[in-house]
Formats: C-alpha cells, sequence, structure tokens
C-alpha cells in the first residue's frame, strides 16, 4: 500500500521554482534514500510533502488522501513528521519537555513511542532527560530532533540530512540509530536524505536521485549501486 | 485495539511539565553532566524556602509599615500582577506588546463605571463583568494584533494601545463629573464578607485576589499549554509542523493574559478610587515591559521583582527629585537593557562553551 505519493509535484519560494514535476510512490515499510547534489531540492521536496513549502501545482497523497492543498498542521497530524536539516531544538526546552511537548497518538490513535520507549531507544537523551536544548552537542541535538518527531507517532517520518555538521564518530552513533528505527518501523515508511551516501545506503532499501527539482533515477538499492553513471553524473561519487 | 494515549500516560513525574522545567533536573536523575551549570537542575529545597519567604514577606511585612506605605504595597502587587500577566504573553508566547495597559484600562473603567454610574457596588459581579470585557477588548486587539508578527505586531499593539487611550481622554461616557477620569470609585462589598476597608485589609485583599490570578497563571504556564506557547516562542514554524495550531494558542494567551490585566485593573480602580487615561496609555504599557525586563523575562515571579524595583525607584525619585521621575526611570530602563544584554551575552558564551566541553567529553 502506498504511503505517499507525489504527482508532478512544483514547488518553490515566492517566483523561484524549486521542485518541477517531482513523481514517486512511497510504500508502506520501506526506507527510501533521497540523494543528489547540494541545491537539487531534496530539502525543498521534504519541506514540501510537510506542508512547510507550499505547492504550486501538481498533488501530494497520503494514506489515500489528497493532502495537497493541507497546512502543515493538518498534515502533522495526519502523521507526515519531519525532522529538519537544521533541527530546531528549542533553547529554553529541557530535552523531557521536548518530548512531552510533540508527544502525541499516531493517526490511528496508537501510541508506539512512548516517552520509556524513546529514551530506551536513545540512552542519551534518557541519561539527559533535564539538560536544556543549548547544552546538548550537535549529535544529541540530531537524536533530539529524531525523537521529538518520533513521539507524534507518525508513519511517514523525513530525515533531512541527519548527519550533517557531525564529528565522523557520532555520525556512526547516528546511523545505528537510524537502523534502529529502520528494525522496529512496524508499518510507517521513512525518507532519509543524505549527503552520506554510505550512511544512506546503510539503511535504505530504495534510492531516489534528484537534480534540478526532478527525479531522475528511481531503484533499488543494488540497482543504485550498479548504476555507475547515475552516481558520477548526479552524486559525484563512483 | 490499542490504548488511546494521552499526556497523563507518558511516564513522567506530572503533566506540569513547564514548572518542572526549572525544578525538575533533582527530581528527573540526570548524568552529571547534565547537572552541570543547568539552570533547571536546582536544589530541590531551594523554591519551596524561596516561595515560603516570599509569602512571610508579603503577609507580615505590611503589618510593620505605616498607612502611606501599605499603600505603596498594595500598589505594587497590582502591578506585579500586571506584569505578570503580560510575561504570559510576551515571555511565553513571544509576543511584545506596547497596548497591554489598555486591558488594564478596560477592566478598571468597567468596574468604575459600573459603581459610579450604575451603582453596582458588589465585588463579584463588578469583577465578573471586569474582566469579561477586558478579554473582550482582548479578543479585539488580538484578532487583529495577531494577524501581523515581529515588529509589526509591535505597531499595532502600540497603536490599538493608543486608541482606546484616546477613547478614554475623549468619549464623555468614561468620564464623570466634569474631570477627564471616572472618580468616585470606592472600595467594594465582598458579600459574604464585611471589611473595613483600611490601608492594611485593602492589601491583603489586594493580595488574596491578585495572588489567586497569580495562580491561575502559575497553572497555565506550568501545563502542556505553557509548554506549547514556550515551543511557539522560540520556533513557530516548528511547532506548525509538529501539529499545533501556533495561532489558536497565541490568540488565547493573549485574551488570557488581557482577562488577568482586567483583573489588575479593578484591583487598581479600587485602590485608587479613580481611573484616568494615564493609565491606559503608552507609557504605563512600557513601564510593565520595564518590570518584565528588569525581573526576568519567562518566570512569573519576574514581574514581581520588577515591579518592586520599577515602583520603588518610582517612589525614591517621588520623593527625592519629582521632577525628575520619568528622568530616573527612563536611565533605570537603559542600564537595565544594558546589564541585562551583556549577562546574557555571557550567559550564552558560557553555555557555548560548555557545550563544546561537553560535546568533547561525550565523544571522546
Amino acid at each position: 500500500m502506498s504511503v505517499l505519493a507525489l504527482e508532478a509535484v512544483a514547488s518553490g519560494y515566492g517566483a523561484t521554482p524549486v521542485l518541477r514535476g517531482v513523481d514517486f510512490n512511497i510504500e508502506a515499510g520501506s526506507v527510501v534514500a533521497l540523494l543528489g547534489r547540494n541545491g537539487m531540492g531534496k530539502t525543498t521536496c521534504m519541506s514540501t510533502i510537510a506542508g512547510v513549502v507550499p505547492v504550486t501545482s501538481g498533488k501530494i497523497s497520503f494514506n489515500g488522501a489528497d493532502i495537497t492543498s493541507e497546512s502543515a498542521i493538518q498534515r502533522s497530524r495526519r502523521g507526515i513528521g519531519l525532522v529538519p536539516e537544521t533541527r530546531q531544538v528549542f533553547a529554553s526546552c529541557t530535552v523531557r519537555e521536548h518530548l512531552t511537548m510533540a508527544a502525541r497518538n499516531g493517526p490511528r490513535g496508537e501510541g508506539r513511542w512512548t516517552l520509556d520507549r524513546l529514551f530506551e531507544t536513545f540512552r542519551v537523551l534518557g541519561d539527559r532527560s533535564a539538560a536544556l536544548g543549548t547544552q546538548l552537542s550537535g549529535g544529541e541535538q540530531q537524536m533530539l530532533a529524531i525523537a521529538r518527531a518520533l513521539s507524534s507517532n507518525p508513519d511517514l517520518l523525513l530525515l533531512d540530512e541527519p548527519s550533517e555538521g557531525l564529528a565522523p564518530s557520532v555520525v556512526l552513533e547516528i546511523a545505528e540509530v537510524l537502523r534502529e528505527l529502520v528494525r522496529s518501523n512496524e508499518h510507517g515508511a521513512i525518507v532519509l536524505v543524505e549527503q552520506n551516501v554510505e550512511l544512506a545506503l546503510s539503511v535504505a532499501t530504495r534510492v531516489l536521485v534528484m537534480s534540478t527539482g526532478q527525479i531522475v533515477f528511481d531503484g533499488s538499492r543494488d540497482e543504485f549501486v550498479e548504476a555507475r553513471d547515475v552516481q558520477e553524473k548526479y552524486i559525484g561519487v563512483g | 485495539m490499542s490504548k488511546k494515549r494521552t499526556t497523563n500516560d507518558l511516564p513522567m513525574e506530572s503533566s506540569s511539565t513547564t514548572g518542572a522545567a526549572r525544578t525538575d533536573g533533582a527530581a528527573s536523575g540526570g548524568s552529571s553532566t547534565a547537572t552541570r551549570g543547568n539552570p533547571a537542575r536546582r536544589p530541590r529545597w531551594k523554591q519551596p524556602l524561596a516561595t515560603g519567604v516570599a509569602a512571610a514577606l508579603l503577609i507580615l511585612l505590611p503589618l510593620l509599615l505605616t498607612p502611606f506605605h501599605q499603600d505603596l504595597a498594595t500598589r505594587i502587587v497590582i502591578l506585579a500582577l500586571l506584569a505578570m500577566s503580560l510575561d504570559l504573553i510576551y515571555g511565553y508566547a513571544g509576543m511584545i506588546s506596547l497596548g497591554h495597559a489598555a486591558f488594564f484600562g478596560a477592566g478598571g473603567y468597567t468596574v468604575g463605571m459600573l459603581m459610579v454610574d450604575g451603582g453596582v457596588t458588589n465585588f463579584w459581579v463588578g469583577m465578573a463583568v471586569s474582566v469579561l470585557v477586558a478579554s473582550v477588548v482582548a479578543a479585539i486587539v488580538g484578532f487583529v494584533a495577531l494577524r501581523t508578527r515581529g515588529i509589526y505586531f509591535i505597531l499595532v499593539t502600540f497603536a490599538m494601545g493608543q486608541m482606546i487611550y484616546s477613547l478614554a481622554q475623549q468619549w464623555d461616557v468614561l468620564q464623570t463629573s466634569g474631570a477627564e477620569a471616572v472618580v468616585g470609585i470606592a472600595p467594594p462589598e465582598v458579600s459574604p464578607l464585611v471589611i473595613q476597608w483600611t490601608s492594611l485589609n485593602m492589601y491583603y485583599f489586594t493580595l488574596v485576589v491578585a495572588g489567586v490570578a497569580a495562580l491561575v497563571l502559575y497553572l497555565l504556564v506550568s501545563s502542556r499549554y505553557g509548554l506549547v506557547l514556550r515551543g511557539i516562542r522560540e520556533n513557530q514554524q516548528r511547532m506548525s509542523a509538529l501539529g499545533y495550531n501556533t495561532w489558536l494558542y497565541q490568540y488565547s494567551a493573549f485574551i488570557a493574559a488581557g482577562a488577568i490585566a482586567g483583573v489588575a485593573g479593578v484591583l487598581f480602580a479600587y485602590y485608587s478610587g479613580i481611573m484616568a487615561p494615564a493609565n491606559v496609555g503608552i507609557a504605563q504599557s512600557g513601564l510593565i515591559v520595564l518590570m518584565i525586563i528588569i525581573g526576568g523575562v519567562g518566570r512569573l515571579w519576574g514581574g514581581v521583582i520588577g515591579a518592586v524595583v520599577v515602583e520603588l525607584a518610582g517612589f525614591l525619585a517621588d520623593q527625592y527629585a519629582p521632577d525628575h521621575k520619568n528622568l530616573v526611570l527612563g536611565a533605570l530602563f537603559v542600564v537595565a537593557l544594558v546589564v541585562l544584554r551583556a549577562i546574557a551575552i555571557t550567559g550564552k558564551k558560557r553555555a557555548s562553551r560548555r557545550r563544546s566541553e561537553e560535546g568533547a567529553h561525550v565523544h571522546a
């Protein structure tokens, strides 16, 4: 069953178009890596799905419902959780408060991600539950941003550059957290935007490649690994 | 079928998490690195002790004062409540209003007119109607002001506050006995109590009513509602993306703050016996902002400290430099801003340094 479907979606900022007819489907239980060079529209794509950037044309469906004209608030309540590139951790709130603030039952009334389970998955957050957002290291802030999104029990988790700006040792921790999320991904889907291709391929089952606001490759992880020309042309590796 | 989960099901000490923000540290059992330098982690006994000392001072100190100084204490209590009400929208919801005195005036003028023109002396009726009027005025101002953000929000609240000030100055209905004010407001009948209105009794009456209103504010900011307001102050777009109708939260906070300001206005009318345009103008609104900046933004008791400092400064200026009161208050404002900004910068640097050290420690 398709969790998310984008049909010829275009969006941008003011008069500047960024996405130019994006099409893809995401099935339940899948983990999709959205790759591409900087400035190709990956973050805009995530923000458009989350409702932060408005759609100028095309259609977005989520769990079978047309959400194209819905606000970020409505989409969040439907079960779309975004972990933004900038983390956006609140300086004056403790770790516990971040998670309490965002806690909500999922779209079907279920509460898979309780505070206990979050602290079990993100042990460092449990240890630092009384620390303020600004007292956390970059890696801890990233984990908090992911945990905060999970505490609303989303059906679709959008992760935008979770390893950006982190030390290699911290990236390994984040990678382990992502693998844990993939293992525990009961019936939702995860879309991961990541510059670190190695990290992305270690968790994703499917790869989308974006270039100048369009999807230029859509295939399985193995197909992407084989597609050297795509890697060279659109990612800069290979 | 899975059980519907509520906030109360979350494994926390209580759902009152915001209040815990500054106190839950000792109860939550964090690591040593979390304890170090975290303002949230203060010894458990400190807050009850401070509250107890403050309560004892508020109750006992006026017994030692002259009626003149008891009146000053009453005024401070009223303005502290007013400052706390502004802190709900400024300190917690991140909206700086320069028209907050309008709601104070709406409450005070309403109870004054009810008493002087309508002969309504009953406290409960006067308070209920006045708070309702203040809430309606806040709902109207907030509805317009919340269509804007940032500096435009400040300017709209300023403009609407000035409109209400002009109304108080020019509308005959809001003036009695040919004066440009509502005069002759008497202390109320607080049935079933029979109160002999001395300065001391007026102080205790004001303290009780303001205390109840302050408790309401405390419960609001200590609840999940208050936590969401703080989240909105930090990042409104993120809170929308988390599924919160941020406009509704801000609007309801604006009305609640207006209602509490209305309570302060009613108390002020009873205390002073007069409501004048100066009580609702920009100067009054500016003083309230000054109070919470001096006392500390985003913590209710900051409004109390600010009211004490500003009113005592005003009182001393009245005593020793009556012609230069505004100069003294202006200088206080400038000094407070410069000093507090310096403290904030130092604090940020310290936090940044600590974060780097902790990051290095954690990932070493």
